[in-house]
């Protein structure tokens, strides 16, 4: 199908010329005649119920056009996209942080914040309900009234944990914590509402999900979807952040209220303070194995802390539960997966979902049983691991799984995992070198069960340029690229030909989010079906023209191609006369991820059936006097099943873990009673470019089945997954001690110290 | 942020005409890297502010064999680069040139970097009335505090002082130069900070309607160094900061001084014991910084800074002395 051209080339993304010399334009750049600043207002208690609420002074002052509260809102007053369980504007009780209570559309910045300022609200502070463990509890008090602070509570089994158990050799057994960890997009959430002359709605959105956006908005506004529309400017990152709606809605809202445009953008603290965090999880593991390493039983629990309302919790928690068996072959595994309301931060969708907090706990019980049997960690892994045909412990058949072994392999024969003592355990009295691996796996797509499709419209005009409509946001991920790379490869046109329109949805069939490393498989096979008809017309005409057979014909680089040969005529050529003919050049692709029907053994509710899988290993070394860690070296082994852009791919690693190290060695929101102290980039320590080490990459090609004809298997999130726990082995063999609890500070590798001073390398 | 009227004045006179008797209402501008944080956050609300970008007078480095006297307008990055400073006081310019970034260091004044505002996340959220804001409790003495003091005994409000290049002028004996209503004073540095208990004290001496104008440095070809723990290389405070300057003669340091930054609400003037009279090796630097730890009292998360304070003394010695980096590997 794919021969050559733009696809698999190293290629500019289109629009990042204009990206890094500031000329794109994002949200917050946005501007309208008219148009007015939006902001809302907070509390200042985790918890509180709304004694008085009077936004009369605000609605007084001059330059103030609108001021809402929940009483304003025409449609419904909760969102959220699976359970729509929480206020765009608070009724009577906040119960976090970041529970918006009101909302003010002002000519400008300081009079929006005068107006916030003037509203009178009287708040009863409450206790709040903090403590997951504590919440779970007979008599703790409900967090929200009438519900029950266990959001969820399941337990998943497969085979006989309990004899498993009671046969192994070996078990270990350990307790891991891992913290809310903060996105840090560049761009923070933003929206700018405008009201049509029709009374409908236009909002350009920073999101990752337009079309949902679209039906999020309509409820708010009681407007039928039909009259809402959603437009993606360019977008600064999102890494799950922007999976859920956020301010968008409240600019919407705004817009319709002040009959003018209003662009809302949060700030970077409120940004930190109300958006949903990566999930901390609280995870007793036991894992147990035969005498010569073979993995028996996994048996797991898991608590987790999600705030108030429902966000992608449930979601999060089943994929954390569907990978915490690793890419390995256990028969038996049992995870019981208990979700807890509470009054603290929101918490959902971040970058893999769930899987980095199982990769922490089961590429950690890997290492610590490595150490147990006194076998090597890559000996253990290659022992257990998947491999095309495995039946997985939730009865998923991996189709293509060759590159777990294989990218365990590269990955050992970079890092010269055999040679890698030769380097010295000790350069210095006070430093310890030591290596660690992960390797992983993560599904793409929605899983079984699950509505998993996009559509995409494409256009050729008659001078050979092409349009393509896609519903899929680019928050920078680069899925604009990919299409334009395929549709000109599909087409045979140059890619600077094909014109990808940023998601609009008065424009753009619905392609679902941009989530789940899914977009590169169902919208671009999608681009796939669309060319073919209009590519059938070109050669229909080219063949009449040339009187040359069809199956000797390829259009390339713009260019009709006769047995190999470039010949005079151009695409441009036969689409004007396509057009004159009436031939079609425009057309519509859809597909869907479809399942095959005949795998009734899959017992995990929405399992993934594609799987991204990868190795990273770290060199590190560490301060004995400080506790600080420096990664020194990192390779990491990605397969991306068929790159279609290989610059996009190896940037999706390098970011990956960027973010990866970061939440391995120093990012961690602290929040006392509710309240996040550090919601700022000053205390939220992430990783710059000096404290990153020059990666060391490879990517291996190993076409995906049920994504064909494509075969790409997406690659946002593999890369942040391994890092943690490969830093995590890497300390453990630097200085002999297991670390439990991200992320690992210097502070806490030194009390590991404490525990038992840097011992003397083996 | 509050709406307030902006100044512009010529001399340091008129600027301090335009300052106030209590604190709150007027302040100074230098570089802006921290007072239009604090002001956007609702923490400052002056009703003044009064630039310091057209005063004449501020800005300069003069430096003769004698002394080196720096503008209290003077840039970190012009600091950092400086050639005699680079030469005579080399942690000067290595502290200089850790603060933040390049954009920071380019706004960023002498001045600013001496009285900026502490970094307590409480006294930083606008809806926490700590002490320091009038409030009737420090939050930090019993809740987060592990960016805060280690030497905590007997204050009530435990921020450490933030100024990274304090802690290296007070082991240069520099002093300090005020201008107020009374006209000038000196003041040598190591007196010319204080730890606040409520909002009407600063983390300095200055009176509120006071500012400093200059400082000058002694040249006494002291051997000087600064070390910093921190938990990233760049855009970063540090955990802790340990500044040392000595004399040498034969291989033997004499005259030790060890200033302690971030460990304390003022920069913490340690006692250098078991080195003097000795050479500089990894074991009497050792010695120095467990002493120089001695005596901290740490809040319920600080405890690591005592650690932290033993490695910073011990590297900071090590690096004036000229000797091997052993943590570098």
């Amino acid at each position: 199908m794919i021969d050559s051209g733009a696809v698999g080339r190293w290629v500019s993304a289109p629009g990042a010329y204009d990206i890094v010399t500031g000329k794109a334009r994002y949200c917050p750049d946005l501007d309208f005649p008219g148009m007015l600043i939006g902001k809302l207002l907070y509390s200042p208690h985790a918890r509180a119920c709304i004694r008085r609420l009077d936004v009369t002074a605000a609605r007084m002052i001059p330059g103030v056009i609108a001021v809402l509260t929940h009483a304003d809102i025409p449609g419904e007053n909760s969102y959220l996209y699976a359970e729509p369980d929480q206020p765009l504007l608070v009724v009577d009780e906040v119960r976090f942080q970041g529970d918006a209570v009101a909302a003010v559309a002002a000519i400008d910045e300081q009079t929006a914040d005068a107006a916030l300022r003037a509203i009178d609200v009287e708040y009863q502070a409450l206790d709040g309900i903090f403590d997951p463990l504590a919440a779970m509890q007979a008599g703790a008090g409900q967090v929200v009234a009438g519900k029950d602070n266990i959001m969820m509570h399941k337990t998943y089994r497969t085979g006989d944990v309990a004899a498993a158990l009671a046969s192994a050799h070996v078990i270990v057994e350990n307790t891991y914590r891992t913290q809310w960890a903060e996105h840090a997009f560049l761009e923070t959430e933003g929206g700018v509402g405008l009201v049509d002359a029709d009374g409908g709605v236009t909002v350009y959105s920073s999101c990752q999900a337009p079309h949902r956006d679209r039906m999020q908005i309509a409820r708010a506004l009681g407007l039928p979807e039909s009259r809402v529309r959603v437009i993606t400017p360019y977008i600064g990152g999102a890494f799950g952040g922007k999976d859920e709606a956020h301010v968008q809605i409240h600019a919407a809202l705004l817009a319709h209220a002040a009959r003018r445009p209003v662009r809302l953008i949060r700030g970077r603290r409120e940004s930190i303070l109300t958006h949903v965090k990566r999930h901390p999880f609280i995870v007793h593991c036991i894992t147990a194995a035969t005498r010569d390493g073979r993995l028996l039983a996994v048996k797991a629990r898991a608590i987790v802390d999600a705030g108030p309302y429902s966000n992608a919790t449930h979601e999060v928690l089943n994929k954390f539960g569907e990978f915490i068996g690793g890419p390995y072959t256990v028969k038996n595994l049992e995870i019981e997966k208990i979700a807890v309301r509470t009054n603290n931060p929101i918490t959902g969708a971040f970058r893999g979902f769930g899987a980095p907090q199982a990769a922490f706990v089961y590429e950690s019980q890997m290492d610590d049983l490595a150490r147990k049997l006194g076998m090597d960690p890559l000996e253990i892994r290659l022992l257990n691991g998947v491999d095309t045909g495995t039946r997985m412990y939730t009865g998923v058949v991996v189709r293509e799984g060759k590159a777990m072994k294989a990218s365990l392999r590269r990955a050992a024969e970079m890092m010269g995992w055999q040679q890698r003592g030769e380097l010295g355990r000790q350069p210095a009295t006070h430093l310890r070198r030591g290596w660690g691996m992960a390797t992983i796996l993560k599904g793409s797509g929605m899983g079984r069960g699950l509505p998993d499709h996009a559509a995409v419209l494409l256009e050729m005009h008659r001078d050979g340029s092409v349009v393509l409509q896609s519903g899929a946001a680019d928050m920078g991920q680069g899925i604009v690229t990919v299409l334009a790379q395929l549709a000109a490869e599909s087409l045979g046109v140059e890619m600077s030909s094909v014109h990808v329109v940023r998601a609009d949805t008065a424009q753009a069939p619905d392609a679902g989010a941009s989530c789940a490393s899914r977009q590169v498989m169902v919208s671009g096979n999608a681009v796939l079906r669309a060319a073919v008809p209009i590519r059938d017309s070109l050669l229909q005409v080219a063949a009449e023209k040339t009187g040359v057979a069809r199956d000797r014909l390829v259009l390339h680089g713009g260019r009709l191609h006769v047995d190999g040969q470039a010949h005079d005529l151009t695409v441009a050529e036969l689409a004007r006369r396509a057009l004159f003919r009436g031939y079609p050049l425009q057309s519509e692709g859809r597909y869907e991820l479809e399942y095959p029907a005949d795998a009734p053994e899959v017992t995990y509710r929405y399992s993934q059936e594609v799987f991204q899988f990868c190795t990273q290993i770290a060199q590190v070394l560490v301060d004995c006097e400080t506790g600080q860690v420096a990664v020194e070296r990192l390779v990491a082994v990605h397969d991306a099943g068929k790159m279609i852009n290989p610059g996009g791919v190896y940037g999706q690693i390098e970011g990956g873990v960027a973010q990866g190290i970061g939440y391995a060695l120093t990012e961690e929101l602290r929040v006392t009673e509710g309240h996040t102290l550090n919601a700022s980039l000053e205390n939220y320590v992430i990783p710059m470019a000096l404290d990153i080490p020059e990666l060391e990459m490879d990517v291996l090609e190993m076409p995906e089945p049920l994504g064909a004809p494509l075969g790409a298997k997406g690659i946002a999130e593999s890369p942040i997954i391994p890092t943690a726990p490969a830093i995590r082995n890497a300390i453990l063999d630097a200085i002999g001690r297991p670390l439990y609890q991200l992320p690992m500070t210097a502070e806490r590798v030194l009390s590991a110290l404490d525990a038992a001073p840097c011992a003397d390398p083996a | 942020m509050k709406n307030f009227t902006y100044y512009r004045p010529t001399s340091v006179d008129q600027a301090l005409a335009l300052l106030d008797t209590r604190w709150g209402t007027a302040e100074l501008l230098a570089g802006g890297t921290d007072l239009h944080d604090l002001q956007k956050e609702y923490v400052a609300q002056p009703s003044r502010v009064v630039s310091l970008g057209g005063v004449n007078g501020l800005g300069g480095i003069a430096a003769n064999d004698r002394e080196v006297r720096i503008g209290a307008g003077v840039k970190l990055a012009e600091i950092a680069a400086h050639a005699a400073i680079r030469k005579h006081f080399p942690g000067l310019a290595s502290a200089a040139g850790d603060v933040g970034g390049p954009q920071i260091r380019n706004m960023g004044t002498l001045g600013g970097n001496l009285c900026q505002r502490n970094r307590c996340w409480y006294f930083r959220d606008e809806h926490t009335n700590c002490l320091l804001k009038g409030g009737q409790r420090c939050f930090a003495l019993e809740g987060e505090n592990r960016y805060h003091a280690a030497f905590a005994q007997g204050h009530r409000c435990v921020i450490v002082n933030p100024s990274t290049l304090a802690p290296v002028l007070i082991a240069l004996d520099a002093t300090v130069e005020v201008q107020g209503p009374r006209g000038r004073n000196n003041v040598e540095l190591a007196k010319f900070f204080r730890a606040p208990t409520g909002p009407t004290e600063r983390e300095t001496i200055l009176a509120p309607n006071e500012m400093v104008t200059s400082v000058t440095i002694p040249v006494r070809g002291l051997a000087n160094a600064s070390y910093e723990v921190r938990q990233k290389q760049s855009y970063d405070w540090p955990l802790v900061q340990a500044a040392v300057s000595f004399t040498r003669q034969d291989g033997k340091v004499n005259a030790v001084k060890i200033v302690l930054g971030h460990v304390a609400p003022t920069p913490q003037v340690a006692e250098a014991r078991g080195i003097a009279g000795r050479a500089v090796t990894e074991d009497t630097a050792a010695a120095a910084g467990r002493a120089a730890a001695e005596g901290a009292k740490p809040l319920s998360q600080t405890g690591y800074k005592i650690r932290l304070i033993e490695v910073a003394v011990k590297r900071a010695l090590l690096i004036a002395a000229g000797q091997k980096r052993y943590w570098e590997a």
